[in-house]
């Protein structure tokens, strides 16, 4: 709505009481000589001349004024200056308009009845600035822009820039995952349909999915890489982290997964992540780490190892992987093992022993004259403790440990 | 301390001892958790192939691997898988009750198990053997020290006698020359 002059419709009078007839009032811009338009409609389509002329009684006619600062110069009919107001600031209501009212000016403000939406002109009155929604405080961005990530006119609410982050509606599995418009990053997957891909989003978004069933993924090493470069199928609980693939400000539907833990808490896919029993048996591989529960399948680790003395009698002092020790008698003894090897001689040992008794020097530990198949069975080991003499004997310390295949 | 005692099939004695690691494995299970599919069957054809009756191959596999068992029960599986192939006898002991380790390789049960004995034929020649052992390390030391007497000499007739004639083990493990030191 355009401003109406205060002065519209008065009498303009003299120190008497008697009327200016046909004064006249001139508009300029503040501090300069240059006209300045006024209205006669509030819509702004009907400029007055300047002067405006008051009529014979000296009532001036309707003056809508545009928003901004005016010089206002009031003459006599005979152009004799009664009055000079400068600067005279006209009221800043909101015009209101179905389409940008003409002409505009610096800083010009009104509201749009077709989309709802505020308007400025900018300082340099070359374009309207869009302030949003009347109703709402500045121009928010929506869900979609801020998800976008490419316009530079409008901010993001609490609201809005939470579909960055929070969990959004739950997502029905399908062969294309379809993202929810109202945004998030967390998304429960119902249902057991086989995935193979996800719709376009900006590059560089990350999303979390939580898999409420057992459904196939399937890998594509373009447009849907999962870890390991092979194909999963989820259980409940299972959950996944994906990443879009597209260029900066670009769309795209390709997505790589570069988190994927099951619901029991494992990483996926092991066998790309940690060491199999195979690869730690092989020992070759360089990209793939160890774990605790199978670097012991390395050939350079011990598969079984045990501390004893048979002084006054058979005691284990420490031990691994061994079920029990049988004293067959003096300087005789088996290990057997709680895990056996893979083959019967399959594997070495070494062991040494202290010296007591007649010996002087520390026994030799070694494998029981006799049969291969006793000495060295895949689930036991018969084992001597020779003093320098070769003689058999007990000793309060002796220690052996195997390497081997199990 | 327990463990299980049994006659070997040559006749001699053996006397098993389990880890206490290995129970607290039979009670719980889980050791093998982390193998590959079939692991267990595997390792039930490994101690077939080491002679171990299947039963107490699986017996023992399936202890390990799930757990669930009572101290008795693994006293009991470890009885079958370590001891039973190697002899008979078996009898759950206290090591308390088995004679000095002096004369081990002489140990010996009755035809129906029961206490280790020592047969005194075999221990005979066992204490001639530790003399022999012990004047060699004594001889040996004084040969090199500075202010050691001379060499021992043993009186082999009187020893010999002596041993052939004694009555049992105390009595045979009570001969040894008064100069040299006990091994």
């Amino acid at each position: 709505m355009a401003n109406l002059w205060e002065g519209s419709g008065q009498v303009l009078v003299d120190g008497t009481g008697t009327p200016y007839a046909s004064w006249k009032l001139y508009t300029f811009e503040t501090g300069t000589t240059s006209n300045k338009a006024t209205y006669s409609d509030a819509g702004l389509s009907s400029a007055n001349s300047n002067p405006v002329v008051a009529d014979s009684n000296g009532r001036m006619g309707d003056v809508y004024f545009l928003a901004g600062r005016y010089k206002l110069v009031f003459k006599t009919s005979a152009d004799v200056t009664i009055k000079t107001i400068d600067p005279y600031d006209s009221n800043v209501e909101m015009v209101t308009a179905s389409a940008a009212p003409s002409p505009a000016y610096p800083f010009l403000e009104y509201y749009n009845t077709t989309d709802g939406k505020r308007y400025r002109r900018n300082a340099a009155n070359s374009a309207w600035i869009d302030l949003g929604l009347v109703d709402s405080l500045g121009n928010a961005a929506t869900v979609a822009q801020i998800l976008a990530g490419t316009d530079t006119s409008s901010f993001g609410t609490s609201d809005s820039i939470a579909a960055l982050w929070q969990r959004g509606t739950d997502i029905a599995s399908a062969t294309t995952l379809s993202l929810p418009s109202g945004g998030g990053s967390v998304f429960n997957i119902t249902g057991t349909t086989t995935i193979t891909g996800i719709g376009s989003a900006v590059g560089g978004r990350t999303i979390k999915l939580k898999f409420v069933g057992a459904l196939s993924l399937t890998h594509n090493s373009t447009s849907f890489i999962l870890p390991g470069g092979a194909s999963i199928t989820t259980v409940a609980g299972d959950c996944a982290e994906f990443i879009n693939e597209a260029a900066t400000d670009a769309t795209g539907s390709n997505w790589r997964c570069f988190n994927f833990e099951t619901g029991d808490g494992r990483i996926l896919p092991s066998a790309a992540a940690s060491a199999t029993q195979a690869q730690q048996e092989t020992g070759t591989s360089t990209s793939v780490f160890v774990t605790p529960g199978r670097q012991q399948f390395h050939n350079s680790a011990a598969k079984s190892w045990l501390n004893w003395n048979t002084v006054t009698s058979t005691t284990i002092t420490t031990s691994y992987n061994v079920s029990s020790l049988t004293d067959t008698g003096v300087g005789i003894t088996t290990v057997n093992f709680t895990t056996s090897f893979s083959t019967a001689g399959g594997y070495v040992f070494h062991g040494g022993a202290k010296a007591d008794g007649a010996e002087t020097t520390g026994g030799i530990v070694n494998m029981r004259d006799g049969t291969p198949a006793t000495q060295m069975a895949a689930a036991s080991c018969e084992i001597t403790v020779r003093g320098g003499g070769s003689t058999l004997y007990d000793t309060d310390l002796a220690t052996v440990c195997f390497f081997g295949d199990q | 301390m327990k463990a299980i005692l049994y006659t070997r099939h040559d006749g001699g004695v053996s006397v098993c001892h389990p880890t206490r690691d290995v129970f607290n494995i039979m009670q719980h299970g889980g050791y093998w958790n982390d193998r590959p599919h079939g692991f267990v069957s595997a390792q039930i054809e490994r101690q077939i192939s080491s002679g171990i009756a299947p039963d107490h191959a699986r017996r023992f596999a399936h202890a390990v691997a799930f757990g669930g068992c009572s101290e008795a029960e693994a006293w009991e599986i470890i009885r079958d898988r370590d001891c039973a192939r190697h002899g008979t006898q078996h009898e759950l002991i206290d090591t308390g009750e088995l004679p000095p380790r002096w004369f081990r390789d002489a140990w010996s049960r009755s035809a129906n198990g029961g206490p280790v004995n020592i047969n005194l034929e075999k221990a005979k020649p066992i204490q001639w053997s530790r003399l022999v052992q012990a004047v060699s390390q004594e001889n040996k030391r004084r040969e090199f020290d500075l202010f050691g007497g001379p060499p021992i000499k043993l009186p082999k007739l009187t020893i010999q006698s002596a041993i052939r004639n004694a009555r049992d083990a105390e009595e045979l493990e009570r001969i040894w020359l008064p100069e040299l030191p006990r091994l």
